[in-house]
């Protein structure tokens, strides 16, 4: 029985396939197209899903769409009657579109699939709810066997916020919030409000956050959110413009703060702005923290499984963690839009077609490593056809070359086996560098990545190293969860750096892994495995033989505006385009310094 | 050509089907969405019931 999950047309498509419930591949449209959380059809990634699983599309029994359009249609609909006469500019640009494509979108994926594969999909074409689809991707592939599971993201068809029961194969949403009262929605505000892009500027605001101080916290919990005891919350809706205009915050809300929205080319970010992002972090903390700990009393299940595009908040996530409401906590790694494709196939396999959920002692996600991977023959291939000068070498001389460049303070790109499926790099389209460095933060914000960072790179730690050197002692495989580096490595700061002002201070060395610490200490941890990535794993091993250290800077393989790089031309180009001195790919070796410099351009 | 007949229906059905419905429903203040703040409501969640 096969299946192939899709998400697409909001933001981040994807497909995702299984094979008789085991996930066999899933790849994001934006890898392959190269446009950045590209929201089309994904028919590079279905192609590209089909080939990885080794079948044709005919192979296919079941397709899912990752959520339900006439549901979110009554909803749009139900939204410009609330709102009228406000909403006519809206009304005019956004129902077009739904009328022509969106409500009939059965018929637009089969027109689609004829064009890229040039047949007739001649099996079923199915819907799942969108929350349903996290919360499948979330609780299915999870070690446990019975879970509570939350959603929260920006808003699905109508629910922005749900909780599910999980119970073996069953898995069954029991309670919701509903439209427009969305958490996702709330920071997607504050990340408009300082400046930031919509939808993917979150994680700004996240990193920008320890920077401030929470003053304005109590002012939002008093004005623009009303929050119950056990969690569930509504907007005060006079402070909002997103259900009827064209941006997420009005006039009303600028006064409370008592500055205007920033705009991101000519004004720098200031003291207010670190204080704003710092308090809604802390509100969005708080009320998640509060519906957690509401959910464990309630139901008096050890497990909670996350999803949805908050989920991605690996601070928040850390705080869920640590406060233990829950015994243990699983969340989907890719837990945006994206996961959505995969977790539309888990709900057909076990919720439609009855399918008993098989537990292992960890989960079903295979280190998230579900894209395609390239072969020693073909990364070759590809090099000698741009007239790379390169070198092959044995896993082990690959394994002790790139340790030396890295203790050399040398940025170091590392592409192996298959490509990550979900917004993060885990040790296969990665950069790394060595994280004692106090440079290599700077090395490799200006001269590989282009741009000014407020977080600091994550560590991948050795998971048998991890509570030596950061306070957790839990898996993290996907790096969404963030956890304080150990006192004992911290550093000293004199009063002259506690002054510093804004990004300056993450400059400051304050532990013995400057590279990895932000400025509250914090750490966004990634456990790396011996069972799911080995050699990833040997690597960290040798560098951990000769620093003492098991821990090394991973950032994406990527530069700014570009998704995470996917073939090794892609890799070559990245590496030729930036000051990466050096690049392992699959058994080949690539040094900057034997490369023609006319490849530079 | 073609935009402007498209713009013309969709003016023509917000104003005269969207604009009366909209406003009997304010009128009568049913809140389709639940957008009002409940100070007095215990909680939030709505129970899914359409399983």
């Amino acid at each position: 029985m096969i299946i192939l999950g899709i998400s697409a047309f909001y933001h981040d498509s994807a497909a995702a396939i299984l094979v008789d419930g085991d996930i066999v591949s899933a790849v994001q449209e934006e890898r392959l197209t190269r446009k950045k959380h590209d929201a089309g059809f994904p028919a590079k990634a279905i192609s590209c899903a089909l080939c990885e699983a080794g079948i044709k599309l005919q192979d296919v029994d079941y397709i899912v769409f990752y959520d339900k359009p006439s549901l979110k249609f009554e909803r749009i609909l139900k939204t410009y009657l609330t709102n009228v006469p406000r909403g006519f500019r809206s009304f005019r640009i956004g129902m077009p579109p739904w009328l022509r494509q969106k409500l009939f979108l059965k018929r637009v994926i089969l027109k689609e699939l004829k064009n890229s594969f040039g047949e007739v999909f001649k099996n079923p074409i199915v819907f799942t709810e969108h929350h349903f689809s996290h919360a499948a991707s979330a609780f299915y592939p999870s070690p446990f066997q019975e879970a509570v599971v939350l959603t929260v993201d920006g808003v699905g068809e109508r629910a922005t916020t749900t909780v599910a029961i999980g119970k073996g194969n069953k898995l069954d949403i029991v309670k919701e919030i509903h439209f427009p009262h969305s958490l996702g929605l709330l920071y997607s505000a504050f990340t408009h409000y300082t400046g930031f892009r919509v939808n993917s500027g979150e994680y700004k605001v996240m990193g920008l956050a320890p920077y401030g101080e929470p003053k304005y916290k109590d002012l939002i919990l008093e004005k623009l959110i009303d929050v119950k005891e056990d969690g569930s919350f509504r907007l005060d809706q006079s402070y909002f413009n997103y259900m009827t205009g064209r941006t997420m915050t009005n006039k009303k809300f600028s006064d409370l703060f008592g500055h205007p929205v920033r705009k991101p080319d000519s004004e720098p970010l200031t003291q207010f702005h670190m204080d704003i992002a710092a308090s809604i972090q802390a509100v969005v903390e708080e009320i998640l923290l509060q519906m957690t700990r509401d959910l464990a009393t309630e139901y008096k299940i050890p497990n909670l499984c996350l999803a949805g595009g908050v989920a991605l908040n690996c601070v928040a996530n850390g705080k869920i963690l640590r406060d233990k409401a829950f015994k243990d906590i699983w969340i989907q790694p890719a837990a945006g839009d994206a996961g959505g494709a995969l977790g539309a196939a888990l709900a057909i396999w076990y919720s439609k077609l009855n399918k008993p959920k098989k537990i292992y002692c960890s989960d079903l996600m295979k280190g998230c490593y579900l894209g395609p991977k390239f072969s020693n023959d073909e990364i070759e291939q590809q090099l000698s056809e741009v007239g790379a000068v390169f070198e092959t070498v044995s896993d082990s001389e690959l394994i002790k070359k790139t340790v030396k460049q890295l203790i050399d303070n040398k940025a170091v790109g590392w592409f192996q086996g298959r490509m990550e499926f979900g917004p993060r790099a885990l040790g296969n389209r990665s950069i790394l560098g060595d994280p004692r460095s106090v440079d290599m933060q700077r090395i490799l914000n200006l001269k590989v990545k282009f741009r000014e960072s407020f977080r600091p790179f994550a560590p991948s730690v050795l998971r048998e190293d991890v509570n030596t050197w950061f306070e957790i002692d839990y898996d993290s495989p996907y790096m969404s969860i963030v956890a304080d580096v150990q006192k004992n490595i911290r550093c000293k700061i004199s009063e002259s750096e506690k002054s510093l002002f804004g990004i300056k201070k993450l400059n400051v060395k304050r532990s013995e892994l400057p590279a990895v610490t932000h400025v509250d200490y914090s750490a966004r941890v990634q456990t790396v495995h011996q069972d799911t990535n080995p050699l990833y794993y040997a690597l960290i091993t040798e560098f951990k033989r000769i620093t003492g250290h098991p821990v090394l800077v991973n950032t994406s393989f990527n530069i700014r505006g570009e998704p995470i790089v996917c073939t090794p031309l892609d890799a070559f180009k990245c590496f030729m385009g930036t000051k990466i001195e050096f690049l392992v790919m699959g058994n080949c070796i690539v040094d900057k310094k034997h490369q023609k410099n006319y490849l530079e351009n | 050509m073609r935009e402007i007949v498209v713009l013309i229906i969709f003016t023509l059905v917000y104003f005269f089907i969207l604009f009366p419905i909209g406003l009997t429903l304010k009128v009568f203040k049913i809140d389709l969405l639940k957008i009002k703040i409940d100070k007095t409501a215990f909680s939030y969640w709505e129970k899914k019931t359409d399983k």
